[in-house]
């Protein structure tokens, strides 16, 4: 969650010296609501509901009518809790436990976005990009927690469509898909990619 | 002017994006119950068939902080060892209420309290509680007790109740050392609640299948 903040913080400071000083053209922001379903057998063994608690970010600058590249962030927390069963730890104790199992990703990308169209109510795009993902595992026994950190590689792929506010207008909603793909091998979970659904919106800063 | 009006439009809505999006609250998420984890180990070595009888220990160790501050026997107290000796006699032990005969089994009981937050190895804070009981009570004077494993390491935040089983059949001679061969622990909120004694005993006894006469 701190990380989150830094990032958003980030983002603001960002758009705050842009607008003061109006000196660079072509930066634009990306606000959203992003929901992820755990993908691969073994992440959806650790947890298999969709995540909606999370948000995506992006600054992207135009390098000219079609072409964007910046930043975009993302955070997502899943989370399951597991009816009482007894596991077997790995020092042959036996654990009755009610278990819950929560992780954070925060994958921070260098992306690039090709627009098909710069005008009309519906403009169309695709993106990827690549970066760093930040990782936290929490597992629970019972109240007892296990916290680990970690920051692994992160990759993107993205499709989506802006809808702006009217045919002259940069500003508008924004919607689009991604698969993020997110090596990982820790704790017993293998990777922890993901299809991810975007809600949100898009504001130009010169 | 409009443009940087939207703009502060957009920052208000991640702001509220970010308070949308928090972690869930895990800890939140749970009952008194759920709370609860226990966790049972014993020597595999041993059968617990070949022994017959057993017998309880009159009151409790109170270890608060990993120091043994007294032995006690409040209403829990007697709560728990009454459970325990209906739940060995269940699976088919004697218990020993003759004091001048030894049991084969001897049953200890502690109440662990800890007050701080962190991670700590379990075999630290009752890899040697079980000097707070002294082997003499069992007949063995000038004894200690062995523990022929250790426990993962957790982060642990309240109370936990710890009951260990000791093989008085066998005493290791060569070493002085009185064999624990099972330990029990129950860890959570309420568990040291009188209403929680019997899902403590049966939760600790019924993922022990092997101890049975």
């Amino acid at each position: 969650m701190r990380q989150v903040i830094k990032i958003t913080l980030f983002f603001a400071a960002a758009m705050i010296i842009t607008q003061a000083s109006m000196a660079q053209e072509g930066l634009q922001l990306s606000v959203g609501h992003n929901a992820a379903t755990p993908l691969g057998s073994s992440f959806r063994g650790y947890v298999n509901k969709p995540s909606f608690r999370g948000l995506q970010e992006s600054m992207l600058f135009g390098i000219n009518n079609h072409l964007r590249v910046g930043l975009q962030s993302s955070y997502n927390d899943f989370y399951q809790k597991y009816e009482r069963q007894v596991y077997k730890s790995t020092d042959g104790s036996d654990v009755s436990t009610v278990l819950s199992n929560s992780l954070q990703t925060v994958p921070v990308f260098a992306k690039g976005e090709y627009s098909f169209f710069n005008k009309g109510f519906l403009r169309p795009y695709v993106g990827l990009g690549t970066g760093i993902n930040f990782v936290n595992y929490d597992q629970f026994l019972g109240g007892f927690e296990y916290d680990k950190h970690y920051t692994k590689a992160a990759f993107t792929g993205d499709a989506g469509l802006l809808v702006p506010l009217s045919r002259k207008n940069n500003s508008g909603f924004r919607f689009s898909t991604s698969y993020n793909l997110m090596p990982f091998n820790k704790e017993g979970v293998k990777n922890l990619d993901s299809w991810n659904v975007q809600t949100g919106f898009t504001v130009p800063l010169k | 002017m409009k443009k940087l009006k939207f703009s502060y439009l957009v920052a208000a809505g991640s702001i509220a994006l970010i308070t949308s999006s928090c972690r869930k609250d895990v800890t939140q998420n749970l009952s008194d119950a759920e709370s609860r984890v226990y966790i049972t180990k014993h020597d595999s070595t041993v059968n617990f068939a070949n022994y017959q009888t057993f017998r309880i220990a009159d009151s409790v160790s109170v270890i608060k902080d990993g120091q043994f501050v007294t032995h006690a026997y409040n209403t829990y107290d007697s709560t728990m060892i009454a459970a325990l000796t209906q739940e060995m006699i269940q699976r088919g032990y004697q218990l020993q209420t003759d004091h001048a005969v030894a049991p084969e089994l001897g049953i200890n009981i502690s109440r662990i309290i800890t007050d701080y937050t962190g991670t700590v190895s379990y075999g630290d804070y009752w890899g040697g509680y079980g000097n707070y009981w002294d082997p003499y009570y069992w007949g063995y004077g000038g004894y200690g007790y062995y523990f022929p494993y250790t426990f993962g390491t957790y982060t642990f935040r309240e109370g936990a109740i710890s009951v260990d089983i000791l093989d008085l059949k066998n005493p290791n001679t060569s070493t002085n050392k009185l064999n624990t061969i099972w330990t029990g622990l129950g860890r959570g909120t309420g568990i040291f609640s009188i209403s929680n004694v019997n899902e403590e005993t049966q939760a600790l006894f019924n993922q022990s299948t092997y101890i049975q006469q």
